[in-house]
């Protein structure tokens, strides 16, 4: 059974908390409710499933990991949450929490398998035909076309704890956030998106 | 023109680069990183500036244009696949069946955090809570503290506590054991202490020489052999001394302990501990001067009635007076004046009395060449021999010679004859098998073959109670002539007249108990006049006179002495299956009883008044 979830994303106020995702509602709790999983935990963590399975989705293809991987980097998170919750661990920020071992196991696969750094032909080939918008000119189809190729370029000269802050940020993840996800300070955090954004965006320097 | 800045220096350099806002700073305006202070300021700045409001709109453009780059990438695997969930389902259902249920206590364990946790709960509120634990700690140790009580008061509830467990019982036996520790000395100690009738025995698990050492223990501070752990004894002991502290203390979950320093003499402090439930004594311990302890413990604790022990128990060695036992402590030497001798002669008895050891027990007191008062016998065990010992040692001019019953055993080989004034002996002289003269109504009143050998044993019991106590004022009778007792001094005078009336009152109450006792069986027998019996003669010989038919009170103790002497071998022959009596002599036997002890009854009350006289003589 699919529970429809209507997601309304707010980037700027992406602030997670211990279960219930900000700017996120979901229709369907009692449907799930209505399956197998008795215990609260198995509910708790299918719930979360549902909800931060799109944006976990954007966040690990974005992060250069491979579409065909993505599901399992997905599931394997969250059966890790629930057996975190399961032992007693601390449910703030579950989140947050969720994000840093997906990217944990991103670096896993990483070490493992090549790395989809850029967008792949196939991928590229895709962005080169489509539009944002549903009408597009000439004109604009080129302005896009040169603006991702500029960004493609840009991503691909920066580290990759620049890439991973940059993900994370676009996730709607603070700095403070941010750095307990990738383990790092919160000044790290900060200059790191300024070298990003210097590099990304042309005349900030 | 630029604006002058609000903020001071050293603030203003985190936000500025030169006269610029940094491109972190922008950067960190655009993604609420500022403090409000930093953001007004840099909004303020940025009003003014071209340059910094350009490139705020650039970084704003770049994250647009990064943030449609990656949703242009991941579009097309966006939503997620459908048939991944029921897989992920799948694999929860598995992973919770290889986990297991957590068990309750982590259920309640992950609830409490949960609720405690930082998320839930302010800071102010856990505060609050461990400031609340604080002052509850305290708050519950007070409420549950036990109610104070001063020292009188326990001694007083803990006294009353052991006569409740007496009253419950018509004659009762405290059968208590106990572990008494004398520095690395421990014995245990089983005592049964015939209330009524004052007597005592006791045996030890040590052998003589530990016994002994730990009897010399008590003695030396003046503690009560025959009464460890009876509070009645430790109040006289505690009043005779002077009490520097007093404090009573919780030393056990149901344990009140006094605990009080003397300032004076060899005990440095006594410490009672009581039962907080019924204040029943269990624990004395006493620290010394030389910082030695005694510790008195109770095992068990036990009230009675005297006819579920064993009948004997507190019945004498039937070899008093069969051995010749050699003489021990104190040979004291020079002739000594016939007061000298009569008042440690008193002393004597009062000491014996206090033993409980003038009752027919095989102690025999005597004037030995004019130069002592000889006091000798045989007792059952070597405590009660170091118990006699300890106490009759400090009476002045008196020897002793006390055996116990192996000592005595050893030597008795050749001697045969045993003390014929003795009434335990006199008791013991029976059983040819001849039904009791009242077997038809023993039967008929106690069918019950238990309850008829409990009713003949309580007779028996006490008649032979009443003949020691008549025995033992025979004895005062015969020791103390006109002639000694006005030698006496006015205190020995009043020792003896104490020792007199405690022995008939208890010889009253004796009486009194055998009436009713035997009232039960005689009002259900024959009425009928009976003829001259072996016993009947004995009776009306030994029936006591007209109370003023003598102005001596040793003619009326003789007398006394006599009846009961009578009665007691009456009850015999009624109750007990050992005289060989012609079964017509019952009647007539019967009848004299009950009217020698109503006479015996009205004779005592008489020469209870005498020998209260001051001028006893």
């Amino acid at each position: 059974m699919y529970v429809q979830l209507e997601t309304v994303y707010s980037f700027a106020h992406a602030n997670a908390s211990s279960d219930g995702i900000p700017g996120i509602s979901f229709r369907g709790a009692d449907d799930i409710k209505s399956e197998r999983r008795t215990d609260d935990s198995g509910q708790r963590v299918v719930r979360l499933y549902d909800t931060l399975r799109p944006s976990l989705y954007r966040y690990l293809i974005n992060s250069g990991i491979s579409p065909q991987d993505v599901e399992e980097v997905v599931q394997e998170s969250f059966l890790r949450l629930y057996r975190h919750i399961q032992s007693g661990g601390g449910d703030e920020n579950l989140r947050a929490w969720v994000y840093q071992v997906a990217h944990n196991l991103s670096c896993n696969l990483h070490k493992s398998r090549r790395r989809l750094i850029d967008a792949p032909p196939e991928m590229w080939e895709h962005l080169s035909h489509s539009t944002p918008d549903s009408t597009p000119g000439p004109e604009e189809l080129l302005l896009e076309k040169e603006r991702y190729s500029r960004i493609r370029d840009g991503l691909s000269k920066l580290t990759q704890l620049q890439r991973d802050c940059l993900n994370l940020r676009l996730e709607g993840f603070r700095y403070r956030e941010i750095s307990e996800i990738l383990n790092v300070s919160t000044s790290t955090v900060a200059g790191s998106l300024r070298n990003a954004m210097s590099r990304l965006v042309k005349g900030c320097v | 023109m630029k604006k002058e800045r609000r903020f001071p220096p050293r603030e203003a350099r985190r936000l500025f680069d030169s006269d610029h806002l940094t491109n972190e700073t922008l950067l960190r305006l655009l993604d609420g990183e500022l403090t409000d202070r930093e953001t007004d300021e840099a909004d303020y700045h940025i009003q003014a500036c071209w340059s910094c409001r350009s490139r705020r709109q650039a970084i704003e453009q770049g994250i647009s244009d990064l943030y449609a780059y990656q949703e242009a990438v991941a579009s097309p695997y966006l939503p997620p696949p459908l048939e991944h969930r029921s897989v992920f389902l799948a694999r929860v259902d598995a992973l919770a069946n290889e986990l297991g249920r957590p068990s309750p206590f982590r259920v309640w364990l992950n609830a409490l955090y949960r609720a405690l946790g930082p998320g839930e709960i302010g800071q102010v509120a856990w505060i609050a809570g461990l400031l609340l634990l604080l002052f509850s700690i305290p708050a519950a140790y007070f409420l549950h503290a036990p109610a104070k009580v001063s020292a009188e008061e326990i001694l007083s509830r803990a006294q009353n506590s052991e006569n409740a467990s007496l009253l419950k019982t018509a004659e009762p036996v405290v059968v208590q054991k106990l572990r008494i520790s004398v520095g690395s000395k421990t014995l245990t100690r089983t005592m049964y202490r015939d209330v009524k009738h004052h007597r005592t025995v006791s045996h030890t698990d040590s052998n003589p020489t530990g016994e002994s050492l730990v009897r010399a223990a008590y003695s030396k501070y003046s503690l009560d052999w025959n009464s460890p752990l009876d509070v009645v004894s430790y109040r006289r002991w505690r009043a005779s001394r002077q009490v520097h502290n007093d404090r009573v203390v919780q030393t056990e979950r149901d344990r009140l302990t006094l605990q009080t320093t003397y300032a004076r003499g060899n005990i440095a402090e006594m410490d009672l501990t009581v039962r907080t439930s019924d204040y029943h004594a269990v624990r004395e311990d006493l620290r010394l001067r030389d910082n030695s302890e005694i510790e008195i413990a109770e095992l068990s604790y036990e009230v009675v009635p005297l006819a579920s022990v064993a009948s004997n128990i507190f019945e004498l060695s039937k070899l008093v007076g069969a051995v010749s036992p050699p003489p021990i402590v104190i040979p004291r030497s020079t002739h000594l004046d016939s007061a000298t001798l009569a008042i440690a002669e008193v002393s004597a008895e009062v000491a014996l009395h206090n033993l409980g050891a003038d009752l027919g027990e095989q102690i025999k007191v005597s004037q030995h060449d004019d130069r002592e008062i000889l006091v000798e016998g045989v007792v059952d065990n070597d405590a009660r021999k170091q118990e006699l010992v300890s106490t009759m040692e400090t009476i002045p001019h008196t020897r002793l010679h006390i055996l116990t019953i192996d000592e005595a055993a050893r030597q008795s080989a050749s001697v045969s004859e045993p003390d014929a004034g003795n009434p335990a002996h006199s008791s013991t002289q029976q059983m040819i098998s001849t039904p009791p003269l009242l077997d038809a109504q023993l039967n008929t009143r106690f069918p019950d073959k238990d309850q008829r050998i409990a009713y003949v044993n309580q007779a028996l019991s006490l008649a032979q109670l009443a003949s020691a106590r008549a025995w033992a004022l025979n004895r005062l009778a015969d020791r103390h002539p006109s002639q000694e007792v006005l030698i006496l001094n006015e205190e020995k005078r009043q020792q003896l007249q104490t020792l007199l009336s405690d022995h008939i009152s208890a010889l009253r109450e004796d009486v009194r108990a055998l009436q009713n006792q035997l009232g039960e069986i005689l009002s259900q027998s024959s009425n009928t006049p009976a003829a001259n019996t072996s016993v009947k003669a004995q009776l009306e010989a030994g029936t006591v006179r007209a109370p003023d038919s003598s102005g001596d009170w040793r003619d009326r103790i003789h007398r006394i002495h006599s009846s009961t002497e009578a009665i007691h071998e009456a009850v015999v022959a009624l109750l007990s299956s050992s005289q060989p009596h012609d079964e017509n002599d019952a009647d007539g036997i019967e009848i004299n009883l009950r009217t020698s002890l109503t006479q015996l009854d009205t004779e005592l009350q008489d020469i209870d008044q005498k020998v209260h006289e001051p001028s006893l003589k």
